[in-house]
Parts: C-alpha cells; sequence; structure tokens
C-alpha cells in the first residue's frame, strides 16, 4: 500500500477506461467504452437500465473482469479482483445498505478494518477515534455508540461513505446513492460528496435524476446499449439534451394538462379533518376525477401517512376519509379496494410484489383479492392479464415467469396494471417513480396523464420536484403534518416547490 | 446478432417479449422437475433397490401398510404444508394428536359417548387450540415458532396428566379406521387421500387457496391489495388444528390404545415432509402434491429399514439424513450457475411430453423480442438482477412481523 500522496493534484485521472469491452455470454454489455475521471470532481454517469452503468462499476471495483481494453486506476491497471482494486483507493458504495444491524455506528464505520493489538485485541477507544476521524471527513455527525439498526437509511449510507474513507481512498464509486433517500437526505448527501470532492477526491455518481446530475457533477457521460454516446461538460448543456442523448430520440416532458373543468367534476375522495397522532395533524383535502394531485413534503410532513390513510390501510384518530358519490366512509384497506381505491405503495419490494411468485399471480392479486366468488377461474384470470398487459405494455415474457425477472419499471406497471384490471377509480401513487429508470418513468407519466383523461381520480406522494411540476395538475405541500400551500400546475416550478417544502424544515 | 444467436438467446429466461405481449411457458413447470421428480425418483429407487433383496416388498399388502401408516403423519403434513404456505407453521400438532388420542380414550370408557359426538368433539378441541394459536398469532403478533414451541410442551403435559402417564386401550369402536377397507383401499388412506385431494382442490382453484398463497408472499402487499389477511391466516390454524383429529383419531385405532406420547415427533416429521414437498419456512411456496410425495417417501424409507433389517433406531437418522441432503440441494440449486441445469433440464423434459407440438411450435411459441435489448435484465444489466432477487426473498419474507399498515410514515 502506497504512502498518502498529496492529493488534488488538478486534471490527473483517477480513473480510465479505454476502449473496453465486456460480454456475458452472447450479450454484448459493454463495446468500447472510454471515459476519464480526475481527481476532485465529480462525474455523472447516466443512461437507462441496462445501459451498462453497473458494469462499469463493477469492472472499476474488480468485481468482474473486461473481456479487452485498459481500465486504468491512478495509472496502473486494475486486477480483477476487489482486494487490489481496494489497495489501489477505489472504494464502492452500492445501491444496497451492507451494515451489520446489532453493531454500533463506530464498529459499522471500521467493518473488517478493526485495529487491533498484536493479540488481537479491539481497542475500543481506538475505534472510537478513527471512526470519529472519518465521519468527520464527511462533515457528519453521528452517536458512535448507536447500534446501526436504529439508524435511517440514509444515516446507513454515511456509515458506508466513512467506511471508504481509509488513508488511500482516491476514488469513490456511488451505485444511484439517492435511490432510496428522502429530499433532505439528497441534499445532505450532495453537500458530502462535494466535500469529498474538494478534497481531491474522484466520485462517480450514477443515478437516474438528472436534476442531481447537474446540481453536483462537472462532466456527464451517456451510456446507451453499452457504448459511450459521449462526455458532456454539464453547464454547456440542457437536460433535454442529455434526455436525447440517452434515448437517442428528442423528448417532450411536459404532459397535457387536463383543461381547467377539473374544478368542476366530480369528486370521488374526501379527506375531513384527518389527524393520526404524531404524524397528520387535521388534514382536509378533496380529489376529484379526472385530477393529478400531487402531496409533496419531506420527512415529518405526513405525505405517506396522508396517502395510507387515503387509501384505507392506516386508520386515522380523528376524522373521516369518505368516497365515492354517496360518500360513504372507508372502513377498512379491504373495503376501499373493494370501493375501487387502488394503492400503489413506494417500497415495491417489501410492500407490493408476491415475493417468488409468478408475474401472473402478480398482475391479478387485487383481482384475486377481492374479486367475488369462491370459485377462481385460471382461464379467466390469464385472459384478464393479458388484456391488462398489452393496456400497461409490461415487457415481460410468459406470464408463469417470476417477477423477479421484470425490470423496475415493469414491475411498477404490474402493480398498476393490478388495479387496472379491477377497474379502480381512485389510484394512489406513494413514490411511483422511485427505483425506475428514465424511459419506464416517461412512459408511467403518460400513463398517468391517460388516466386522468379518462377520468380516474389520482392522488401522487412525491418528493421529486421535477415529477411534481411535470404531472400535478393540483400541488399541495405538506410540512409537520399539516397542508402549508396549494399550488396550481403552472405555479408547481420545481424550484419553487422545493423552497415551499424545504421552508419549514 | 445473427438469426440463430438470438433464437438461442431468446430461449433464456432473460428473453423479454415486446412490451404488451404475454407468452405461455412451454417449459414444465418449475416444481415437477425440481420437486416431483427427485421425489419419485427417490420413492422409485428405494422401492427397486429393497424389493431386488425381498421381492414382497412391492406386495399389494405391504404397499397398503406403507400408504396407510403413512396417513397419520400425512394429514398433519397436509396442514402443515397450509400454514407454511401462508408463512406460519405449527410446532403443537404432534402433542394435540396426543392430547387428542387421549381425551378420544377417555370418552370411550363407559359410560361411552356415540362414536360421532367423539369424532365431533376431537375435531372440536383441535380447531379451538388452532384458532387459539391463530389469534395469538394474527392479533397479537406473537411468532407463531416460539408460541406453538410453547405449545407443544403445554399440551404434550396435558395429555400425560389427563391419561395419568399410561397409555388408555380403546374398545373397537374405531375399528373402522384400523382394519377396514373402501374398495380394497384402507381407510385411513382413504381418508388422507380425501383431505389431500381437498387442500389441492382448495388451494389451487378457490379465491381462499390463493389468499393463502398471497399472504404467505407478502403479507403486505395480499393486504394492501384487499385480502384480509388476518382471517385468511386464523382460518389456515383453525384448518390445521381440525385436521389433528383424524390424523390423532387414525393413529389412535391403529395403536388400540390412547397413548399420551403417541404423537411426539409427529411435527417434525410433519414440517420436514411438507419442506421436502417444497414448502419453505419463508412462506408463500408449496405443494400438497409435493407433500404427499414426500409422506410417501418417507412410509418407504421406514418400510425398507424394516425389510434391510436395518435397526428401527436408525429411522431418525435416514429422515434426517434425507432432509438435510434435498434442502442443501435445494438451496444449490436455487444458485445462479445452475438456473441452466434446470432449465434446459425442465426444457427437455417437456419437449419429449410434447414432441408433436413442439417439432412445428417450438420457434414461434415465443414473441421474439424486438431489438429492445433482451439483455436488459440479464445479470449484465444495470439493476444488478442477482443481488436483487435474492435481497427480495430476505426483506420480505419474515413477512409475518413486519406487519400491517399503519406505523410512521
Amino acid at each position: 500500500m502506497t504512502v498518502q500522496e498529496p492529493t488534488g493534484v488538478p486534471d490527473a485521472a483517477v480513473l480510465e477506461f479505454v476502449d473496453v469491452t465486456k460480454r456475458f455470454g452472447a450479450q454484448s454489455a459493454l463495446s468500447g467504452v472510454s471515459m476519464r475521471v480526475d481527481a476532485g470532481t465529480v462525474h455523472a454517469l447516466v443512461g437507462e437500465n441496462g445501459a451498462g452503468k453497473s458494469t462499469m462499476m463493477r469492472i472499476a471495483s474488480g468485481a468482474t473482469r473486461a473481456d479487452s481494453g485498459q481500465v486504468l486506476v491512478c495509472g496502473q491497471a486494475v486486477e480483477p479482483n476487489p482486494r487490489s482494486a481496494r489497495a489501489c483507493g477505489v472504494r464502492i458504495v452500492y445501491q444496497e445498505r451492507q451494515i451489520a444491524m446489532p453493531l454500533t455506528v463506530a464498529e459499522n464505520v471500521l467493518l473488517g478494518q478493526l485495529p487491533s493489538s498484536a493479540l488481537g485485541r479491539v481497542s475500543r477507544r481506538q475505534v472510537h477515534e478513527e471512526a470519529q476521524r472519518r465521519l468527520s471527513l464527511l462533515g457528519v455527525e453521528l452517536d458512535l455508540h448507536r447500534p446501526a439498526g436504529e439508524l435511517t437509511v440514509a444515516e446507513m449510507q454515511l456509515v458506508e461513505l466513512a467506511r471508504a474513507m481509509s488513508e488511500e481512498a482516491r476514488l469513490l464509486l456511488l451505485d444511484e446513492p439517492t435511490a432510496s433517500l428522502h429530499a433532505h437526505e439528497v441534499e445532505r448527501l450532495m453537500l458530502v460528496v462535494r466535500r469529498l470532492a474538494a478534497q481531491g477526491m474522484a466520485v462517480v455518481w450514477i443515478s437516474h435524476h438528472l436534476q442531481e446530475a447537474f446540481e453536483l457533477a462537472e462532466r456527464a457521460t451517456v451510456l446507451r446499449d453499452g457504448r459511450v454516446v459521449g462526455t458532456v461538460q454539464l453547464d454547456e448543456v440542457v437536460p433535454s439534451t442529455l434526455l436525447s442523448m440517452m434515448f437517442g430520440e428528442s423528448v417532450d416532458l411536459r404532459r397535457q394538462r387536463v383543461d381547467s373543468s377539473v374544478a368542476r367534476r366530480d369528486v370521488e375522495l374526501v379527506a375531513e379533518h384527518v389527524s393520526v397522532e404524531r404524524v397528520l395533524d387535521d388534514v382536509s383535502l378533496e380529489l376529484r376525477r379526472g385530477e393529478v394531485l400531487a402531496l409533496v413534503g419531506g420527512v415529518g410532513s405526513g405525505t405517506h401517512a396522508l396517502a395510507r390513510v387515503l387509501a384505507g390501510a392506516m386508520r386515522p384518530g380523528a376524522g373521516r376519509v369518505l368516497l365515492g358519490p354517496g360518500r360513504r366512509p372507508i372502513r377498512s384497506r379491504r373495503d376501499a379496494a373493494r370501493r375501487g381505491v387502488g394503492f400503489l405503495p413506494g417500497d415495491r419490494r417489501h410492500d407490493g410484489l408476491l415475493a417468488g411468485r409468478s408475474v401472473l399471480e402478480n398482475l391479478m392479486l387485487a383481482q384475486v383479492a377481492i374479486g367475488k366468488g369462491v370459485i377462481v377461474s385460471n382461464r379467466r384470470l390469464r385472459n384478464r392479464a393479458a388484456e391488462v398487459v398489452r393496456s400497461t405494455s409490461v415487457k415481460m415474457g410468459a406470464d408463469s415467469d417470476g417477477i423477479e425477472t421484470l425490470s423496475g419499471g415493469n414491475q411498477q406497471k404490474v402493480m398498476l396494471g393490478r388495479w387496472l384490471g379491477v377497474g379502480s377509480s381512485v389510484l394512489i401513487f406513494d413514490e411511483p417513480t422511485v427505483g425506475i429508470d428514465l424511459a419506464s418513468r416517461f412512459e408511467l407519466y403518460q400513463q398517468i396523464s391517460e388516466l386522468a383523461e379518462r377520468g380516474v381520480a389520482i392522488a401522487v406522494v412525491s418528493e421529486d420536484y421535477e415529477e411534481i411540476s411535470l404531472i400535478g395538475d393540483r400541488v399541495l405541500v405538506m410540512r409537520r403534518g399539516r397542508i402549508a400551500a396549494e399550488l396550481g400546475a403552472d405555479e408547481a416550478e420545481p424550484a419553487h416547490v422545493r423552497e415551499l417544502t424545504l421552508a419549514g424544515a | 446478432m445473427s438469426t440463430a444467436e438470438r433464437d438461442a438467446g431468446a430461449m433464456d429466461v432473460t428473453s423479454q417479449a415486446p412490451a404488451g405481449a404475454v407468452t405461455r411457458s412451454r417449459r414444465l413447470p418449475k416444481e415437477v422437475v425440481r420437486i416431483f421428480l427427485p421425489l419419485v425418483l427417490a420413492i422409485v429407487a428405494i422401492g427397486a433397490y429393497t424389493s431386488s433383496r425381498d421381492s414382497s416388498f412391492v406386495s399389494g399388502s405391504n404397499i397398503q401398510g406403507i400408504l396407510s401408516e403413512s396417513s397419520t403423519l400425512g394429514i398433519l403434513a397436509l396442514g402443515q404444508t397450509l400454514l407454511l404456505i401462508a408463512g406460519e407453521l405449527d410446532l403443537s400438532v404432534g402433542s394435540a394428536v396426543s392430547l387428542s388420542g387421549v381425551l378420544a380414550a377417555k370418552l370411550l370408557l363407559p359410560p361411552s359417548v356415540p362414536t360421532w359426538a367423539i369424532v365431533l368433539a376431537v375435531i372440536a378441541i383441535g380447531a379451538a387450540v388452532g384458532l387459539f394459536w391463530g389469534l395469538l398469532v394474527t392479533y397479537v403478533r406473537v411468532p407463531a415458532f416460539i408460541l406453538t414451541l410453547g405449545g407443544l410442551s403445554l399440551l404434550s403435559s396435558a395429555a400425560l396428566v389427563i391419561a395419568n402417564s399410561t397409555p388408555i386401550p380403546i374398545n373397537s369402536s374405531f375399528n373402522v379406521l384400523a382394519v377396514d377397507s373402501w374398495f380394497g383401499v384402507r381407510t385411513p388412506t382413504v381418508i388422507f387421500a380425501l383431505l389431500a385431494l381437498l387442500c389441492w382442490l382448495g388451494l389451487r382453484y378457490t379465491r381462499y387457496g390463493r389468499h393463502v398463497f398471497a399472504v404467505g408472499a407478502n403479507e403486505q402487499a395480499a393486504y394492501l391489495s384487499g385480502v384480509p389477511t388476518r382471517s385468511v391466516k386464523l382460518a389456515v390454524f383453525v384448518l390445521n388444528g381440525a385436521l389433528v383429529a383424524p390424523a390423532a383419531l387414525i393413529l389412535m385405532a391403529r395403536l388400540g390404545a390412547g397413548d399420551p406420547q403417541m404423537g411426539s415427533g409427529l411435527e417434525l416429521q410433519a414440517v420436514a415432509a411438507a419442506v421436502l414437498g417444497g414448502a419453505t419456512l419463508l412462506g408463500g411456496k408449496g405443494s400438497i402434491v409435493g407433500t404427499v410425495l414426500a409422506v410417501v417417501l418417507l412410509g418407504v424409507i421406514s418400510s425398507a429399514l424394516i425389510f434391510l433389517n436395518i435397526s428401527g433406531t436408525w429411522q431418525g437418522a435416514v429422515y434426517g439424513a434425507v432432509l438435510v441432503i434435498a434442502v442443501t440441494l435445494s438451496a444449490l440449486s436455487d444458485r445462479q450457475g445452475s438456473e441452466r441445469l434446470w432449465q434446459s433440464l425442465r426444457r427437455g423434459l417437456a419437449s419429449l411430453l410434447h414432441r408433436p407440438a413442439n417439432l412445428s411450435g417450438a420457434g414461434t411459441a415465443f414473441h421474439r423480442g424486438g431489438s429492445s435489448s433482451a439483455g436488459d435484465s440479464s445479470s449484465a444489466g444495470d439493476s444488478s438482477s442477482a443481488g436483487d432477487s435474492s435481497s427480495a426473498g430476505d426483506s420480505s419474507s419474515p413477512g409475518g412481523d413486519s406487519g400491517r399498515g399503519g406505523g410512521t410514515a
């Protein structure tokens, strides 16, 4: 291991890909990819799912071997094993958290690198000092004694970042670092990353959020189908340029607004003075047929709880939720589902999908759940599923394949199809595009628009300001369990929404 | 990519049809190849070996004996399969068998209660015990494993106390369950077969059966989709409890006594049979056909041990070894590398079975993907499919504990 050299040599290439090719079986994952990441910079790597971003990261971190071409870290060729990549100063933080829950924060920071005496005794004091030193490099304060299991996902990620901060770290690879973070946590993470770059670290940032790339990175490399479409200076281009590079066609984002007659349409769902202890405080709202109502708010704003209350999945301590023209109260989640309220939870894996079961079963879950009659006809389910698949354009193989064989975007389409199959008149989306590739994201926006035009009442909880300004007909900004502001579509510019959301935080 | 290559690739599970198209799989269902086939092969192999030593192994009366003696375990394994599919389990069924047997034998002592009343009483007791566990699991959220482990202890102690630690001999009222035959098949076998058929039909064709799978695969997802998750779980516990009754009465009739220890160990064998048959402790998986085959395999093994003059004390070791080997093989076969092997095996078998259709149709049966990157979801893709699917299992599987809606958002 080398002694730490002075960092921050400007424009020194830390990571270089030269004409790298990688195939998996007959599939070509990377063909002739070249990229250069300099010390002290944040480099965004963007592209659709399957474009090859993760493959590049796996090669850079030594987890996979390139078939041909050169991969250099600080001028040295990376050997295809993680240990030697580590020795070269490469650190990777994966999308999934790698935390030992029962251990303390300090122990997790030094996981696998615990300093110990010759006899193997671990000095608690030494551990704490070293952990503290690394956290302060990030400019982050965490209680070192806390069990890591009590941390939020964002805090766990910071612990992993701190773990990466040993002396010889040169290059930090962040794979979808913001995928499961709240808006304010993203801000904090960006601060940390900026700080690291200022200290001379080279950072590769993979994200679906172009906004993040523009805020954080100097340059972006765009991948499509395993090829580099180009590397751009981000201060010289606009987002739609990047999108066009990613998709190979020009992209128009804005959704066609529903006309103003929405205000005169029927109210489908009403929340009256809804309160949930410590989460929601006297919230009232109306959701009309044919509108897309966006609910935005940071942590503690209560938007997620409100989504569950509206769906009947959480019983409010006070107040009621009324549904349909008859304005009868919702009694349970099952009652709501039967009366046409579809709910698409934010954490698909945990709350949405039947793990290990087929696409068909996942698609028809609501149908099976709330349908009438004792006997279930497999043929009818299959036919219904085929109709739904056509209308939602799910990309899939056989309907008996496992749900895990689908991409995130297609899984979300299955979730949507689940409710379209039972003809839901109200759809409640919680963070609909988290973990979804860009192409599917815009397809989903399109589908939401079309559903609204057909008269479905739609509520979307999101922390993605861009998303909100793209699809919301009406935006409710929530803070500390209350509705803090209401915006029309024309006032919902991302920057404005963000300002309002973060105002009270 | 040449056409030939694309065809080769498209046969892979990772290939994708154009958006909006559905295809029917031409492969045999996964469980047929991974679970049913090995079980059948094991049964045949053991049968063949043993009968080569002693041809009376495959005689009608021995087969009758194997099936009828397996019935008690089989019925318990049916209930356990339902529970495991729903993501729960019940370790108290062995003790419940002992308790039910003892109570039935007590009721048979003069002044004797009518047989039908005894049957009803035993069913009611079993169902009530199941209901009790079910209520604690669904409403109080006690983990079923620990709860029913306590139940195992409680009920077996109760059986000993009631029977005064000695078997209670019975009269001939239940002989129908021990010696009689229906159309040449012994009554216990008939009862087991009927119950198995009911469970199979129920799981496959009824809405409730689908709910059981959904709740086990992901309780939260099922709940949010409108499945009445609590009543589904409750009903499975009650059903499992009620199934203890026929199991206990058959065993009691065979032993000719209500023995306070007659059911001990059966709960583990029942879980083992269900797991051999394809169920997992994580829920959402399992099949009645697999369980029945596993029960038959265990029966064949224990009979073969007798025919081969191997001491009965080895039975536990053999059962244990079978289970260990089976779950190890199953875990190995779930690993990435062997996926290909299984697929080719499934395809090969399917083509043997559907030869005529396959000759003309194999190429067109799949809607071949357009240019839209067949590699999207392969491991080359961005979303690291390997890691994804494994952690999917991890995060959602202990489902029951993760609980319902509520909570703090």
